[in-house]
C-alpha cells in the first residue's frame, strides 16, 4: 500500500481546484505529501493558484474530511489507486488531465485493450439489442468494454459483454457506494465480478449533472476508441466523442435510420469522419494494428467469422424469412406482405426460427436477425 | 272492500311476483302505501289518483291502504302505478275481483291515464308463466318484448279507461304475438363499420378474429394513431350469431337496465360497450343505490371495449377482475344479494407508454424506462391473467396506407367467425357453456389434446421463450380456437404456434 495514500486521497478530494491544475501541482511538487506541508507562500510562488485555491489548500477542514473518506472507503471495500500505482491504466495516464485518483470495485488491468461503448439514456429496440450483440463479440474476443452504467445503451453494453462472460467496466459518475441507477445494483455487482467499477468521486458523492461529462472523459480515456450507438442532436454521446476526439481516440459510430430521432447524433458522426460500424469486424480491423504488438487479443477473425452464418439446414421459407430479415427489422405484417407467405405459416416459420435462435422478436413486435 | 292484484318486482334480472292488496275503508280520506316501497313507488299515489280522476272514474274519498307483499322486500320504479290503479278501481267495484285472478300487471301512469313503458318486462313476463299466471297486461311499447315468453297472453292496454272496458268484457283486445326475430333491435350487422375500410394490420386482424371465433379477452398494444381503436370498433361487424337462449339473456338484462328500444322484442346484436376510462367501479360492474347493471353486464355475451386501458381507474381495473373471471357481477347489499351475469369478451387498447411514443421510431419518447415499465406494469398480475391474446399494433407507414388492394370485408370473416363458434357449441353443448374461452381446467385438458410433435412444440418454446407457466391453458385455448377455425378437429402445430405468437407481453416485451 502507498504510504503517502491519506496524502493522496486528501489532494484528490480537495474541492474548488480542477484537475488540470492539480496534475500542475503534482508535477511541481512531486508529491502530495509536500504540497501537504507547503505553506501559503510556496503555494502562491507556483502562480497556479489563486487565493480561494491556496485557502482550499490549507484549510484544515479538507484535512479532517479525509479520514471520514478513508473509514468509508475501507466499509465499503473500495481500492484507491493513485497516478503512481503500477495499476493505473496507461492509456487514462497519457490524457490531458487524468484523475489524481481513482477509486476502483474490482480488478483494474494495466495495459487492457478496451472499447468505450456509450449512447443515449433512452434507446431505441434497433440501438439496444445492436449494442447487446456488438459488446458481446468485443467481449469474445478479449477486448473490455467500458461504459457508465448509466440506463439505455451503458446498460446494454454492459449486459452484452457479459452475457459472453467477457470484461467491463463501469465508470460512475458518483461515489462507488451509491447505485445509480438503482435498478443496476444487481449488473454492478456482476461487473464488479467481471471487471470494475470505477469512479473519480469520493465516498458519498451524490451523482449530479456536471459529474457526467467529467466521467465521460474517464471512459474515452481509458479505451482505445469509442463506440457511439445511438445519440440525439445534442446529447451527452456526442460530447465523449468529442472529448474521445480531443484525447486521440478512434471514434465510431453505428448508423441508424435517418428519420429515427436517436441516431441524428450517430449519422452526423458519421459525416463528420466517424468510422461506420456494422459490425464487430469494423471495430476489430481497426485496431488490428494494436494487435500486432499486443497479443492479448484472442480469437482469430477468420474463426469468428465461420462460426456464424446462416445455418444450411433451413427450409426455403425460413430461408426467405432470413433474408428479407437480414436487411432490416421487420413486423409479421411487412414480413407477410413482402413475401406473401400466408400468416399461419409465417407464424410457424417465426417461432421456429426464434426457438433455433437465429431471429429475435423486440418489443413492437419487430423480428431481427442474430447472426 | 279489499281487492288483490298481481304484479311483479325485479332482483337482479330475474321478477318476483308482487301482490298488491288495496283495502278501503271508511275513515279520513288518506291514501297509504306500504312495503318497503321507495320515492317513485309512494308517489304512485298522486299519479293514480289524477289518472283515475282523469279516465272518467271517481276516487274514493275514503281510506286507502296499499300493501305490497312480500313486504320485506324493497319496491322500486314506477311500474307499479297501473297495479294500484287497478287495485283501487277493483275495491271500489269498477273491475270486477275475478279478472286478476290469471293476471299480471305492470306499467306506469300518466295523469290522464295513458299507460307508459317501464323496464324489465321480459323477466316479469317470465315470472308470470314461470308462476303459472297466462296473462300479462302490459304497455304497449313493451309487448313485443314480453311476447317473446311462449305460454303467455300478452295484452297490451293503451290506457287505464281501456283497461277498465276489456276487464268488463265491453272491449276486446288482441293478444301481441312475436315471431322471435320479427321486432328484433337489430340495426343490421351491415349498418357497422367493417373490415374492409383497415388496411394492411393483417396481425391484428387475424388476432379479433380469433377473439370474436372464441369470445377470448384480447390487449392491444400501440402507439397514437396506429388504429386500435378503429379496429376495435370493428369488432361488433364479425360477432358470431347469438342462439335464442343467448339473445333471452342479454334482453333480460337491458330490459332490466331500461335500455330496451320501445317496440322491441328481443337484442339480436351482440351489445358492444365502450365505456370511457374516467367510469367508476360501480359503472363497470353495476350497484349504485338502485342497484343497476354496470357496463361489463350489458356487454353480456358481447364485448367490452376498454380503450386507453392503463388510464382507467386502479381501483375499476381491479373491480373488474373477479367479474371476469366468475362471469357474473355479484352485487351485495344488507338485505340482498343481486347477481348480474357479464359473460363478455374484452378488448383492450394501451398505449406503450405515457406519451405513446415508445415503439414509434420516428417521434421522441419522453418517458423514463421505468416510466414505461410502470405504464404497462398497472395492469400487470391477475388483470393480465384474464387476458388471452396479446398483440402489438404497428403504425402503418404510408406506403401501406396507400395500397390500393381492397381488405378482407367483415361479412366474409364473420362466416368463419360463425362456423367457429357452431363447432365449439356442438362440442361444449353438455358443458353448459359457449365458447372456448370459458373452457375451465378440466376441460382444457379433454379438448385440447396435443398430438407428441405440437406438445414438443409447446414445451420447447416454453424453455426457449421465456413463457411463464400462467400463460400455458391461455395458449391452449387460443390454439382451440384457431384450430376451430381451421375446422381441425386436432390441434396441429400451426395453431400452437400462432398462439404462441399472441402472447406479446408475456414474452418480456419490454425486457
Amino acid at each position: 500500500m502507498n504510504p503517502e495514500l491519506r496524502e493522496w486521497i486528501w489532494f484528490a478530494n480537495i474541492k474548488g481546484i480542477i484537475t488540470r491544475k492539480k496534475n500542475e501541482l503534482l508535477e511541481l511538487f512531486g508529491t502530495p505529501a509536500s504540497i501537504y506541508e507547503a505553506d501559503a507562500v510556496a503555494l502562491a510562488k507556483t502562480g497556479i493558484l489563486n487565493r480561494e485555491n491556496i485557502d482550499a489548500i490549507l484549510s484544515t477542514e479538507s484535512r479532517k474530511a479525509v479520514d471520514e473518506t478513508m473509514e468509508k472507503l475501507a466499509l465499503n471495500n473500495i481500492d484507491v489507486i493513485t497516478q503512481e500505482d503500477d495499476a493505473y491504466p496507461e492509456l487514462l495516464k497519457n490524457i490531458a488531465d487524468p484523475p489524481v485518483c481513482l477509486y476502483v470495485k474490482g480488478n483494474l488491468r494495466r495495459d487492457e485493450i478496451s472499447i468505450g461503448v456509450v449512447g443515449s439514456r433512452r434507446a431505441s429496440g434497433y440501438g439496444l439489442s445492436t449494442t447487446k450483440k456488438i459488446s458481446s463479440e468485443l467481449a469474445e474476443y478479449g477486448i473490455c468494454v467500458i461504459s457508465g452504467m448509466a440506463r439505455g445503451i451503458d446498460t446494454a453494453a454492459h449486459q452484452g459483454a457479459l452475457s459472453s462472460g467477457g470484461r467491463t467496466i463501469a465508470v460512475f459518475g458518483c461515489g462507488l457506494d451509491i447505485v445509480y441507477p438503482p435498478e443496476n445494483r444487481r449488473l454492478m455487482e456482476r461487473i464488479i465480478e467481471n471487471g470494475a467499477v470505477v469512479s473519480e468521486y469520493p465516498p458519498g458523492t451524490i451523482p449530479a449533472p456536471h459529474h457526467f461529462p467529467v466521467r465521460n472523459r474517464i471512459v474515452s480515456g481509458m479505451s482505445i476508441g469509442v463506440l457511439v450507438v445511438e445519440a440525439g442532436e445534442k446529447s451527452g454521446s456526442l460530447i465523449t466523442a468529442q472529448l474521445a476526439l480531443e484525447q486521440g481516440r478512434d471514434v465510431y459510430a453505428l448508423p441508424g435510420n435517418v428519420i429515427s430521432i436517436n441516431s441524428r447524433g450517430t449519422n452526423k458522426l458519421i459525416q463528420d469522419g466517424a468510422k461506420l460500424v456494422t459490425s464487430v469486424h469494423d471495430i476489430i480491423d481497426e485496431i488490428r494494428w494494436y494487435n500486432s504488438f499486443k497479443k492479448n487479443i484472442v480469437v482469430s477473425l477468420d474463426d469468428y467469422r465461420n462460426r456464424k452464418k446462416i445455418p444450411d439446414s433451413l427450409d426455403a421459407e425460413e430461408r426467405k424469412v432470413m433474408e428479407i430479415l437480414a436487411v432490416e427489422p421487420l413486423q409479421i405484417d411487412e414480413i407477410h406482405s413482402r413475401l406473401s407467405i400466408e400468416l399461419q405459416l409465417l407464424h410457424r416459420v417465426l417461432l421456429s426460427l426464434e426457438m433455433k435462435g437465429l431471429i429475435k422478436r423486440e418489443a413492437g413486435g419487430k423480428y431481427m436477425i442474430l447472426v | 272492500m279489499l281487492s288483490k292484484v298481481t304484479s311483479c318486482g325485479l332482483s337482479g334480472i330475474d321478477g318476483y311476483i308482487v301482490s298488491v292488496e288495496t283495502d278501503i275503508s271508511n275513515g279520513l280520506p288518506a291514501f297509504d302505501i306500504v312495503g318497503l316501497a321507495d320515492i317513485a313507488v309512494r308517489e304512485a299515489k298522486e299519479r293514480v289518483r289524477a289518472a283515475i280522476r282523469n279516465s272518467g272514474f271517481e276516487f274514493p274519498s275514503q281510506r286507502i291502504t296499499v300493501n305490497l307483499a312480500p313486504a320485506d322486500l324493497k319496491k322500486e320504479g314506477t311500474a307499479y302505478d297501473l297495479p294500484i290503479a287497478a287495485g283501487v278501481l277493483s275495491a271500489t267495484g269498477i273491475i270486477p275481483p275475478e279478472f286478476f285472478n290469471d293476471s299480471l300487471l305492470c306499467g306506469e301512469l300518466s295523469l290522464d291515464g295513458t299507460i307508459r313503458q317501464v323496464c324489465g318486462v321480459l323477466p316479469k313476463a317470465i315470472a308470470a308463466r314461470d308462476n303459472g299466471i297466462n296473462r300479462i297486461i302490459v304497455p304497449p311499447e313493451n309487448a313485443y318484448e314480453a311476447a317473446v315468453v311462449k305460454g303467455i297472453r300478452v295484452i297490451p292496454v293503451k290506457n287505464l279507461a281501456e283497461l277498465v272496458l276489456y276487464a268488463k268484457a265491453e272491449a276486446e283486445i288482441t293478444p301481441v304475438e312475436e315471431e322471435w326475430n320479427k321486432h328484433a333491435a337489430d340495426g343490421g350487422y351491415d349498418k357497422e363499420p367493417d373490415f374492409a375500410d383497415v388496411k394492411g394490420q393483417y396481425h391484428a386482424k387475424r388476432a379479433l378474429e380469433v377473439a370474436a371465433a372464441g369470445g377470448h379477452n384480447l390487449l392491444m398494444i400501440g402507439s397514437p394513431g396506429s388504429g386500435k381503436t378503429m379496429l376495435a370498433r370493428r369488432m361488433p361487424s364479425i360477432l358470431p350469431d347469438m342462439t335464442f337462449e343467448e339473445a333471452l339473456e342479454v334482453t333480460k338484462i337491458y330490459s332490466v337496465a331500461g335500455l330496451l328500444p320501445p317496440e322491441t322484442s328481443l337484442v339480436r346484436k351482440r351489445p358492444f360497450r365502450a365505456p370511457h376510462h374516467t367510469i367508476s367501479a360501480v359503472g363497470l360492474v353495476g350497484g349504485g343505490r338502485i342497484p343497476r347493471p354496470g357496463e361489463v353486464s350489458l356487454a353480456h355475451l358481447g364485448v367490452l371495449f376498454l380503450d386507453e386501458l392503463p388510464e382507467f381507474s386502479k381501483n375499476a381495473l381491479e373491480v373488474l377482475r373477479q367479474p371476469l373471471e366468475d362471469g357474473f357481477a355479484l352485487i351485495s347489499r344488507i338485505n340482498a344479494s343481486i347477481t348480474y351475469p357479464c359473460r363478455t369478451t374484452l378488448v383492450a387498447a394501451a398505449n406503450p407508454c405515457r406519451c405513446g411514443n415508445y415503439l414509434d421510431e420516428t417521434r421522441q419518447c419522453n418517458c423514463t424506462r421505468q416510466d414505461v415499465k410502470n405504464y404497462l406494469g398497472k395492469l400487470s398480475g391477475p388483470l393480465l391473467d384474464r387476458i388471452d391474446i396479446q398483440v402489438e399494433v404497428p403504425s402503418l407507414k404510408y406506403s401501406e396506407l396507400d395500397e390500393q388492394e381492397p381488405s378482407e370485408p367483415s361479412s366474409v370473416i364473420r362466416k368463419r367467425v360463425n362456423s367457429a363458434r357452431a363447432i365449439q357449441q356442438e362440442r361444449l353443448k353438455n358443458e353448459g357453456i359457449y365458447c372456448n374461452s370459458q373452457m375451465t381446467p378440466p376441460m382444457i385438458k379433454r379438448f385440447c389434446r396435443l398430438d407428441r410433435e405440437s406438445s414438443a412444440l409447446l414445451k420447447e418454446a416454453f424453455s426457449k421463450l421465456s413463457l411463464t407457466a400462467r400463460s400455458y391453458n391461455r395458449i391452449l385455448k387460443v390454439a382451440r380456437t384457431i384450430a376451430d377455425l381451421d375446422g381441425k378437429p386436432e390441434i396441429e402445430t400451426v395453431h400452437i404456434a400462432e398462439a404462441i405468437q399472441y402472447r406479446a407481453l408475456d414474452r418480456s416485451f419490454f425486457g
